[in-house]
């Protein structure tokens, strides 16, 4: 590695420059108000490339590197280091800005993170072009931003690992409550409580197995691994498909749940994120509709797809109509404690991936209607961006 | 009697698949993951294999690609299982159909039914 040292000893021509090319007072000054300075800073000879003077602070840094010594060098944000020359003089220039430049410095002994700030001090009576260079010492801002984003990788990847041990279990159990209730239909008679905890145990189960899908979709998107696979998908088709799951949830809250869509709305569509919308959106409506109609409607015009889920419920106040949309937020009161709040923030995050829009008409006690619009074109599909490095889905 | 071979490594899983296809008349085998399904295939010679996609020792995509190369296995129908989508190429490897993790004993039945007809 290059190594690129920030300043090294002055040689006596150097400091004989500042002596003659400027009167002692003026030195003097310069180095009171050095001195002043709280953080490590320095004067810089700009055509010399060097340093003339340095604070204390910059001396137990120490930022110029001790004749001969290796190991100090300095790097960029991207980890670079930097050359090419002489680094106060590359400082003096880029770091004039009004928010400088940020470098890490590194010493045998540590490893320092500087927002450098370069100001040009007028030259008087000859003297060559200096510069004032004051080093901001934002090394455990920086570190405590490293922690925490290593810190919410590590929750992201968990979160994740956690969603699909949680899924296969349920699967398992899933299939195997069906089996039961497959079962007992064949038989002659069946105890009615019989029947009854199988079925209760069937909507259990499908709950969790949404309650965890959405978990795992929560972070995908968190995670930045949200990534689209459209074909042609026809959302009439698709949601006659995800309202005959829900059937036995409507029975079973009677609840008459409505299907108006008279004709094919085909576009280009990822099924799976689409199933999801639809079904975060009728689970929504089923908890949310005290029994009341919900109606699903779908529609199409020569550029867009709409679909609308309309429920005659509780409704939803005008102070909470913008945050429901968020993560982990539910609207209050009446609202079930037990939801995750997470229905609604990947409804949105799903549309937006679509280039679509979701938006909702409400009012307290007489229902909500949330449409969603989405284009009938070719969509663009960007891959997915995997930050963390982590494992990727796993079945 | 039609034979499924089943093979997933969760072994309550299998356990329900077995009862599910026996209760429709199916004959099963088991296997615990890729490397006993390529040695139970050759014996047991099944109609139908209904696989795990992720898999330990091996990959229900690596058991497809050494099926594919016995001639006597090449005309055997395979279902795969998986919670996210096949990420190869279908034709590359010539599965029949695909159930994506959780699906319905309905599904499962008719699946099977039209690819090997009824028991």
């Amino acid at each position: 590695m290059g190594k690129a040292v920030l300043m090294t000893t002055p040689k006596p021509d150097a400091a004989e420059r500042i002596r003659t090319s400027q009167c002692v007072n003026e030195r003097a000054s310069l180095e009171r108000f050095l001195q002043l300075q709280p953080m490590p800073a320095m004067i810089a000879d700009v055509a010399a490339g060097r340093a003339v003077l340095l604070n204390e602070p910059a001396h137990r840094v120490p930022l110029e590197a001790p004749a001969g010594a290796a190991g100090y060098y300095a790097t960029d944000t991207s980890g670079h280091t930097i050359g090419g020359g002489p680094l106060v003089a590359h400082l003096a220039v880029r770091a004039q800005g009004p928010v400088g430049v940020e470098i890490a410095w590194h010493t045998p002994a540590r490893r320092w993170t500087f927002r450098v700030l370069a100001r040009s001090l007028e030259p008087r009576n000859g003297s060559p072009l200096l510069s004032l260079l004051t080093f901001l010492d934002i090394t455990a801002q920086r570190d405590a931003e490293a922690e925490l984003r290593h810190a919410l990788a590590a929750r992201d990847e968990f979160f994740s690992v956690a969603t699909h041990e949680l899924k296969d279990p349920l699967f398992s159990l899933q299939l195997s409550i069906q089996l039961l209730r497959h079962q007992t239909e064949r038989l002659a008679t069946v105890p009615a409580f019989l029947t009854h905890h199988l079925d209760v145990g069937c909507r259990q189960v499908d709950r969790l197995t949404r309650l965890v899908e959405n978990l795992l979709e929560v972070s995908r998107i968190a995670n930045r691994r949200l990534q689209l696979d459209p074909e042609a998908l026809d959302l009439a088709e698709l949601a006659r498909e995800v309202t005959s799951r829900f059937q036995d949830m409507a029975a079973a809250l009677r609840t008459p749940l409505i299907l108006d869509c008279p004709e094919p709305v085909i576009g280009y569509y990822d099924r799976l994120k689409l199933e999801r919308v639809l079904t975060n959106l009728l689970t929504n409506a089923m908890e949310y509709g005290l029994g009341q109609p919900i109606v699903l409607r779908v529609r199409g015009t020569p550029d867009l797809a709409v679909l609308e889920v309309e429920d005659h419920g509780m409704g939803i106040g005008p102070e909470d109509q913008k945050r429901i949309f968020e993560r982990f937020e539910r609207a209050a009161p009446g609202h079930r404690r037990e939801s995750l709040g997470l229905g609604l923030h990947i409804v949105r995050a799903l549309v937006e991936a679509h280039s679509g829009t979701v938006s909702l008409v409400s009012a307290v006690g007489v229902g909500s209607t949330f449409t969603v619009s989405l284009p009938r074109k070719r969509l663009t599909v960007p891959q997915a961006e995997d930050i963390s490095g982590g494992p990727g889905e796993q079945s | 009697m039609k034979t499924v071979l089943v093979v997933d490594d969760e072994f309550d899983l299998t356990g329900t698949l077995r009862s599910i296809l026996e209760g429709e008349g199916y004959s099963t085998q088991i296997c615990a993951n890729g490397k006993e399904a390529l040695t139970s295939l050759e014996d047991c010679k099944p109609d139908l294999v209904l696989m795990d996609v992720m898999m330990p020792v091996l990959s229900g995509f690596e058991v497809l690609r050494s099926m594919r190369s016995v001639p006597a296995l090449e005309g055997v129908p395979v279902i795969l299982m998986s919670a996210v989508p096949p990420s190869v190429n279908r034709d590359d490897y010539g599965w029949q159909a695909f159930l994506r993790k959780p699906f319905t004993l309905d599904a499962l039945v008719k699946t099977v039914e039209t690819l090997i007809g009824k028991p």
